[in-house]
């Protein structure tokens, strides 16, 4: 079994500090790779790039792949794209996870930006990836850990 | 042995190595934002301030000038982590699909 340690964030905004994982996401379709901070979230059933990090890929996602999605917060559009994790495992090397990553649709009207709130939306790390291996999350003790089987 | 998607992806950033290197580098620079949190208030209240080497980089309110101002540095936009520095917090949930 290898295991992978993650730590608190409050991402920069939350008031209550959630799980967090450092990733490299690779998009293969792109050659683009990109570190990102996941919050590792039970409750979404797919891995998805929020925010800032889906805002830099608008330009190079494709229509069809588009669907809805609904969420606690309403519906949001989101592309998918074939995609490569890397954690680092606790004894430094990579340790890879493919999956289908959904990328979220962030729309422009005109010259209106997207809000702050559109861009603060963490990545989420999902049941995907985290019905495959085993998450520990102690709170108290800060523990959260990753065990690939 | 690692697979031929993950050699792409470790390639894609320079080997194994660099993949290492950039990955702490990527680290501290979060752990710096946190760190400095109440400084880069006094400074960035209300910007995106990105942050490179333990140094703010670029700041602004437009995340997309951000990107822009990177990519005219020629600097490695994926490894530099961008975070709003506001004193406001939120409640939030988020669920995907």
């Amino acid at each position: 079994m290898r295991r992978i340690k993650g730590d608190l964030s409050n991402f920069g905004i939350l008031l209550t500090p959630a799980p967090r994982v450092q990733v490299l996401c690779y998009i293969p379709r792109l050659n683009l790779s990109a570190e990102v901070d996941f919050m590792i979230d039970t409750g979404a059933s797919g891995t998805c790039l929020n925010g800032g990090y889906a805002l830099g890929l608008q330009r190079y996602m494709r229509k069809e792949t588009l669907r809805t999605s609904t969420g606690i917060g309403g519906q949001c559009g989101y592309y998918t794209e074939t995609a490569l994790l890397v954690f680092t495992d606790t004894t430094g090397q990579p340790l890879d996870f493919e999956l289908e990553l959904s990328i979220q649709r962030i729309r422009r009207f005109l010259w209106i930006r997207p809000s702050h709130l559109t861009l603060l939306t963490p990545c989420l790390l999902g049941r995907d990836v985290l019905s495959e291996w085993e998450l520990r999350y102690n709170h108290q003790k800060e523990d959260i850990t990753l065990i690939a089987p | 042995m690692p697979t031929k998607l993950l050699e792409k992806a470790l390639e894609s950033v320079g080997g194994l190595e660099e993949f290492k290197r950039k990955r702490e580098q990527f680290s501290r620079d979060l752990a710096f934002i946190n760190e400095n949190r109440t400084k880069l208030l006094e400074d960035y209240e209300g910007n995106w301030v990105a942050v490179y080497e333990s140094k703010v980089v670029a700041h602004g309110r437009d995340y997309n000038n951000i990107l822009s101002k990177l990519e005219g540095k020629d600097m490695p936009v994926g490894q530099i982590p961008i975070r709003y520095i506001s004193k406001h917090k939120v409640f939030a949930l988020y669920l995907c699909r």
